[in-house]
C-alpha cells in the first residue's frame, strides 16, 4: 500500500501534519446507523461489507472518472480504495462519517493515479476550472441592453409534468445527464458527485475538498447548470 | 421574451443575477434578505420559476442515477481480502 495512504487519517481527510492546523474535527461524526455498520464490519460481517460496496461504489467510480481517462482505470482506482478501506478499517475512529473517510481515500488515490499517468494533460474532460467568475448560464440567453437588460431573452421552456422519476424513465435524459457528468472538469464533477449523487452534507464536502462554501456553491451550480442544459438539449 | 413585470425589478435582482444563486437558494444556504428578494422575483417571473424547478429536478434526479457495481472478479477479490483480514 502507498505509504502516504497508510498515513491518511480519517479525522478530516487530511494528512497528520495538516490536520493540526484545522480545529474542525468533529467529536463524533457518526450516526447510530453508521456505528452499527462499523461494528458489523469490524466483526468481519461479509454481508455488511457487500452492502457498503453496493452503497458507495457508483459514486466512487463516477468521482474517479474526474481524474483518470476511462472507466477501466477508474475501477482500478476504486478497487485500490476498497482495499485501503479494508486495511484501515480497524484504525477508523469515527471522527468523520464513514462515507467522508472513504471518499477522502478515493480522491487521494485518484489524484495520485491521474498525475502518475499524466492523463490530466491529455484528457479533454480534465480541463482546469479556475474561473469561478464565469457565469453559470450562457450570458447570451439574457437581454443585453435596454430596460430589461439581465432578464431572459431565451428562457428555459418548461419540461411538462416532470418529476425525477419521470425524468429518469427517459433514456435520452439519463444518457444526456451521464454524458454531461462525464464531460465535467474534475473540480466541478467532484462537488456534483459528492453533494447530489452521494448526498454528502455541504459542510462535509467543503471539508473533504478543502474549499470554502462560496467556492462550493459556485462550482456546484455550474455543474448542475451544465447537466440541466444537457437535458434541455436532449428533451427540450 | 421575458414576462417580468415591474415587481421583478422591485426585488432588485435580474433573472441573470438570480440564476447565479439558485443552488444556494435550494440548499437554503442564503441570507434571509437574499431569500426574500429571490422569493419576490420568483413570484412574478415564470421563466425563473421554470429554471429553479429544472435545477431542482436535475439535482434530485442525480441521486437516483443507475447504480454501478464492481466487476465480478474485483468483488470476489475484495470479499476474499475482507474475509482474510477480519476472520476470527
Amino acid at each position: 500500500m502507498n505509504a502516504d495512504i497508510a498515513m491518511y487519517t480519517e479525522s478530516i481527510g487530511h494528512f497528520p501534519s495538516m490536520s493540526r492546523k484545522s480545529p474542525a474535527i468533529k467529536s463524533s461524526g457518526l450516526t447510530k446507523a453508521e456505528d452499527t455498520v462499523i461494528a458489523r464490519l469490524k466483526r468481519g460481517d461479509e454481508g455488511a461489507f457487500d452492502e457498503l460496496v453496493n452503497q458507495h461504489h457508483s459514486a466512487l467510480v463516477r468521482m474517479a472518472m474526474g481524474y483518470v481517462a476511462d472507466r477501466e482505470v477508474a475501477e482500478e482506482v476504486v478497487q485500490d480504495t476498497w482495499m485501503a478501506v479494508i486495511e484501515g478499517l480497524n484504525r477508523f475512529e469515527g471522527r468523520s462519517s464513514l462515507r467522508t473517510w472513504i471518499c477522502g481515500i478515493l480522491i487521494h488515490k485518484a489524484k495520485d493515479r491521474g498525475v502518475r499517468e499524466k492523463r490530466h494533460t491529455t484528457f479533454s474532460a480534465f480541463e482546469s476550472y479556475e474561473d469561478d467568475n464565469e457565469e453559470a448560464v450562457d450570458p447570451s440567453r439574457f437581454q443585453q441592453s435596454g430596460e430589461l437588460a439581465g432578464h431572459w431573452a431565451f428562457p428555459p421552456q418548461p419540461w411538462d409534468d416532470r418529476t425525477p422519476e419521470k425524468l429518469l424513465v427517459s433514456q435520452q435524459a439519463v444518457n444526456a445527464m451521464q454524458r454531461a457528468i462525464e464531460a465535467l472538469p474534475s473540480t466541478l464533477k467532484e462537488v456534483l458527485i459528492l453533494r447530489d449523487v452521494e448526498g454528502v452534507d455541504a459542510k462535509d464536502v467543503c471539508e473533504m475538498l478543502k474549499i470554502t462554501e462560496t467556492n462550493l456553491y459556485v462550482r456546484l451550480h455550474r455543474a448542475r447548470e451544465r447537466v440541466r442544459a444537457a437535458v434541455e438539449t436532449a428533451i427540450g | 421574451m421575458t414576462d417580468c413585470s415591474s415587481q421583478c425589478a422591485h426585488s432588485g435582482l435580474t433573472c441573470r443575477d438570480l440564476t447565479e444563486r439558485v443552488s444556494e437558494y435550494l440548499d437554503d444556504n442564503i441570507s434571509i434578505l437574499t431569500k426574500v428578494r429571490i422569493g419576490l422575483h420568483l413570484a412574478s417571473c415564470t421563466h425563473c420559476r421554470t429554471y429553479v424547478q429544472q435545477i431542482d429536478l436535475v439535482s434530485s434526479a442525480l441521486s437516483c442515477l443507475p447504480n454501478l457495481y464492481p466487476p465480478p472478479m474485483n468483488r470476489l477479490r475484495l470479499q476474499q481480502q475482507f474475509a482474510t483480514r477480519y476472520s476470527n
